[in-house]
């Protein structure tokens, strides 16, 4: 994308072409400021009897066509008609993101597990793809079981890392040798060769060139870890961008001429929603975790003190993996959030039907409830997995203190509740929930974040298209994502800290923007909201009632400041971290009950 | 004449020797002892000035002298039969008797002053003193203890042995047992990794003490774990051995890492190498291999002394992970200074269960870790209730004389 481009941008169409939904958007320079203005959908046509992902992408910017008037589709059916013309025709750029076809599947290799492959399988991740399966040294298979496992795969790419520069050789020739041996095959189609890229130890690139080179299209990119202390991860994620519009789109159906149209590179979905979380994060300068929610899987991206880390739950979702969350949850963990006396049996039923009829939605109050107590696991589950994942490099050296040595418990995750500035929450249980409190509710007890934390949820989806839109325009970019994409749903103060039970937690002084005060001093194990528009803050004392609890201005200590509403308020959560909900169903459901009652989640009459 | 002779035979007449003298095994013993107690004569303390304890194992004697110049008032007497292991004193009866000591009688000349007749010396006593009759006693052995520190070191056995049954058949179950998190023994296969991606090798010094030493046995296990590791990762390990005998140890239970790791072919018996006996040379020695193989990783895990902040220093300046462990108190400073991670006192005794996780360590961990829980309660609350009068507690940790 030419800089000119990127100062006469008037409009934009975007589209991301995923696995059943084609979606649109139009992005128009209105009043000086980019907002999202119109939106369209149509079905995904890569597969037959289509199988030309363009027909989609053209039916979806018909649709937007016919309801905005402005023409966007050529005459000729040639595609979106670029330039803008008399601000009423055409667009000055289309961009598009894909995740359709299963996305950008990639295995990854190296020598360490936890060193050199989770820092290629960071690269990877980061680019947007779907980590298949990573080899190492020390992954406890044999290396016919390696071999074997490579063949059966059929990735899109495989990205091969190990080593420092200057590091081991013998190890990454081994991986290189298992990978030969395996001779694995591409995915869509077999005309041409498997990329491979190698970004592992500078000194052992001959070695990787004649070995893979002949039997794959091998590109070597610098050291994903040069050092044991950095990493390096852009180059190898850059390269995989690169060969997922070279090798893998060229090779899907439509992608050839639907490249032609773009602007900018194609990007893989969940990689465009990273790029959009990075760059609203260091634009703001604040700590943001998002989770993507779906039927199947649930991507959580986190960017802390601007280190980015992205993690799939490839079995953890709302439909078609909605018995997975039962399993790795249990019953009870699900039980715990449905506020309403239900047997186990008709929890199992429940879970069962909609895993078996994974495109129904909740018809009754109750079926409502049970999904929302299942999305709270699943939230919560991927986000633990996430917080495994997201951890400083392993095998650096460390420069510790006296104090250090005697600390016992480490806790080295980059994900800290307390410096999360911005929860971000998409998918469909969260983005179309009947109330937008209900989707505030099931984030905070998923993730139980710390101390101040904003929530929000994206309205439509659009946080793909906005990521590859910052590569061409980062301010319409986080523009849109303000104005249009993120609604705001509020604030949430939660003290971190002992909490001695039935005692005064948190005196609460508000100066709402309607005029009102709120002084009050909260209990421990309540749950109060208070509404608050998002474009004017109310202006809190949060004073800690016990002696070390702390929300967010150091334990003990007082909090004065501003805090963001919006569509649902300030929540006041004093229920203590971890949150413990009673085991026994008698006391359980009147504490979910008054929690429900509280912040107004159902219709009234309705618990 | 004969109240002369009366008063001459009263004037000579011997002290009155004691009376009712018992002889009983004491309530809690093995059967090496016997209890006597008697009764004082009215002379105690005046012309008794003490009293001598005599053995024989027939009644006619001969009698051996067991205690001699047992001070005037003493009325009871522990007597260990015998301090020979060839005999069984259950099999035996004593006979014993009491001999009442004189104020200013001559002392007992032996034959020999060399040489102790303890047979003699009595026989001396009996003709000299009057003596209580002889009385039998037969040792017996209690082999319960019913003292209250006994049974309440009894029941804390049983509960350790329980305990330890417990967690071993929750972990042979599969169940995962908590143990807490020492980020020292987790940096270890990081520090593996480490060395692995770098291409360099692991160095371990096993201490400078003797094998019998419980930290050198204790860095013996870790060794096994760690060098099964190492296999695993195809790293390699240079082992240090200051003692010649554990250098041997060392090379066998590397051998044996790398064959359970399935590796044996990677085992190389040169890289446990022994340096030097002398600890400087030994220290000497470990130095250059430090800066000539440049490890990325050094384990100092073992029994260290002044060489401990030598070999660290050379370490750190080599920029490799260092993860110590000791329970020498007076090195450990020197280790938390210089090393990346360090394993504090008993720490090093439960890396070979953490890092294993076999249930036979991890249950003897978990039911240690309990007991100290409470005996670290009981230290408090004694010391609360001592203070205030009460020695309920000092009393259940009290064992006193068992025999």
């Amino acid at each position: 994308m030419s800089e000119r481009l990127s100062e006469r941008l008037r409009s934009v169409l975007a589209t991301d072409c995923g696995s059943t939904t084609t979606k649109a958007i139009l992005i128009e320079l209105v009043d000086g400021e980019y907002r999202q203005t119109w939106r369209g959908e149509a079905p995904t046509t890569v597969e037959a009897p289509f199988e030309d992902v363009t027909r989609g992408v053209l039916n979806a910017a018909q649709e937007i066509q016919e309801l905005s008037g402005r023409k966007l589709l050529r005459d000729d059916g040639g595609g979106i008609l670029t330039p803008e013309q008399d601000g009423s025709a055409g667009v000055d750029a289309y961009i598009s993101t894909s995740s359709a076809g299963g996305g950008l599947q990639v295995v990854v290799g190296g020598v360490v597990r936890s060193m050199s492959a989770e820092s290629a399988m960071r690269a990877a991740l980061g680019a947007g793809a779907i980590v298949m399966d990573t080899f190492a040294t020390n992954d406890k298979r044999q290396a016919h079981e390696q071999i074997e496992r490579i063949r059966q795969l059929r990735p899109d790419m495989i990205l091969l890392a190990g080593g420092v520069d200057g590091g081991t050789r013998k190890h990454v020739v081994s991986m290189a040798e298992r990978i030969r041996a395996a001779r694995p095959r591409t995915r869509l189609g077999g005309g041409y060769n498997l990329p491979i890229i190698f970004a592992g130890n500078d000194e052992v690139r001959d070695d990787i060139e004649a070995l893979l080179a002949g039997v794959s299209a091998l590109e070597i990119v610098d050291n994903v870890r040069p050092v044991m202390e950095t990493e390096n991860l852009d180059p190898a994620r850059d390269k995989i961008h690169d060969l997922f519009m070279e090798h893998v789109m060229a090779q899907a159906p439509g992608y050839a001429k639907l490249m032609g149209w773009a602007n900018a590179p194609i990007m893989p979905t969940p990689g465009a929603v990273g790029l959009i979380m990075q760059t609203i994060a260091r634009r703001r300068g604040i700590n943001v975790l998002g989770v993507d929610i779906g039927g199947a899987t649930t991507d959580v991206f986190s960017v802390f003190d601007g280190h980015f880390n992205r993690t799939v739950s490839a079995n953890l979702g709302m439909s078609y993996s909605v018995s997975n969350v039962l399993a790795e949850a249990g019953l009870p963990m699900i039980l715990r959030w449905v506020p309403f006396a239900l047997d186990e049996k008709g929890l199992r039923n429940r879970i069962g039907n909609k895993m078996i009829r994974p495109t129904t939605i909740p018809e009754t109050l109750e079926e409502l409830k049970v999904e929302q107590a299942i999305a709270r696991e699943a939230l919560r589950l991927a986000f633990l997995q996430h917080r495994e994942f997201a951890v400083g490099l392993k095998g650096v050296q460390k420069q510790r203190t006296i104090a250090d040595a005697f600390r016992q418990i480490g806790d080295d995750s980059l994900v800290q509740m307390m410096k999360l500035d911005l929860l971000v929450g998409s998918g469909g249980v969260l983005s179309h929930a009947p109330r937008r409190v209900q989707s505030m509710r099931m984030m905070i007890d998923a993730f139980a974040p710390e101390g101040i934390t904003e929530l929000a949820v994206d309205s439509i989806f659009m946080m793909p298209h906005l990521g590859v839109l910052s590569t061409v325009q980062e301010d319409a970019a986080t523009q849109v994502f303000e104005r249009d994409c993120m609604i705001y749903l509020g604030t949430c103060v939660a003290p971190r800290g002992e909490q001695r039970p039935g005692r005064k937690v948190l005196r609460v002084q508000l100066s709402l923007p309607d005029g009102a005060t709120v002084d009050e001093e909260l209990s421990d194990g309540e749950l109060r909201l208070w509404p608050c528009g998002a474009d004017t803050p109310a202006t809190a004392t949060l004073t800690p009632l016990q002696g070390r609890l702390d929300v967010g201005a150091g334990p003990g200590r007082a909090f004065e400041g501003k805090l963001r509403g919006g569509e649902v308020g300030i929540v006041i959560d004093t229920r203590g971290r971890p949150i413990v909900v009673p085991d026994d169903p008698t006391v359980r459901v009147p504490k979910l009950e008054s929690w429900v009652r509280d912040l107004g989640e159902y219709p009234d009459g309705e618990t | 004449m004969t109240t002369l002779l009366i008063h001459l035979w009263v004037s000579l007449a011997v002290a009155a020797p004691p009376t009712g003298l018992t002889v009983e095994p004491p309530p809690h013993n093995g059967g090496l002892n016997l209890d006597l107690s008697w009764e004082l004569p009215e002379d105690d303390g005046g012309a008794v000035s003490g009293y001598a304890v005599l053995r024989a194992t027939d009644e006619a004697g001969p009698y051996v002298l067991v205690a001699d110049a047992l001070p005037a008032g003493t009325h009871t007497f522990r007597d260990k039969v015998t301090t020979d292991p060839r005999v069984d004193p259950l099999l035996d009866t004593y006979w014993y008797r009491i001999v009442s000591l004189e104020l200013g009688a001559a002392p007992f000349v032996p034959a020999d002053p060399d040489t102790p007749d303890p047979e003699a010396h009595a026989s001396w006593m009996l003709s000299s003193f009057a003596a209580t009759a002889p009385v039998v006693g037969q040792p017996r052995a209690v082999w319960i203890n019913t003292r209250l520190g006994w049974l309440h070191l009894m029941a804390l056995i049983g509960v350790v042995g329980g305990l330890m049954l417990y967690y071993a058949r929750r972990a042979q179950q599969g169940e995962e047992i908590f143990i807490r998190r020492i980020p020292g023994i987790d940096a270890i296969e990081e520090g593996i990794g480490r060395a692995t991606e770098m291409g360099r090798p692991v160095l371990y010094v096993p201490g400078i003490d003797e094998l019998q030493d419980i930290q050198t046995i204790a860095s013996m296990l870790i060794l096994g774990q760690v060098s099964e590791t190492v296999a695993e990762y195809q790293a390699d390990l240079i082992v240090s051995c200051c003692i010649p005998i554990v250098r041997e140890v060392a090379d066998e239970v590397v051998k044996a890492g790398f064959y359970q790791a399935g590796h044996p072919d990677a085992y190389n018996p040169a890289d446990v190498r022994f340096i030097s006996s002398e600890q400087f040379a030994f220290t000497a020695g470990t130095n250059g291999i430090i800066h000539r193989e440049k490890p990325a990783t050094n384990l100092y895990l073992g029994r260290f002394f002044a060489e401990s902040l030598i070999l660290a220093e050379t370490g750190f300046v080599n920029r490799s992970i260092q993860i110590a462990g000791t329970a020498e108190a007076t090195q450990l400073p020197f280790f938390v200074a210089a090393c990346d991670y360090t394993l504090i006192g008993e720490e090093l005794f439960a890396v070979s269960a953490y890092l294993s996780r076999d249930p036979r360590l991890v249950s003897s961990l978990k039911a240690s870790d309990f007991i100290k829980i409470y005996v670290v309660v009981c230290l408090l609350l004694g010391t609360l209730l001592n203070t205030l009068g009460y020695t309920y507690l000092v009393q259940l940790f009290t064992l006193g004389e068992g025999g």
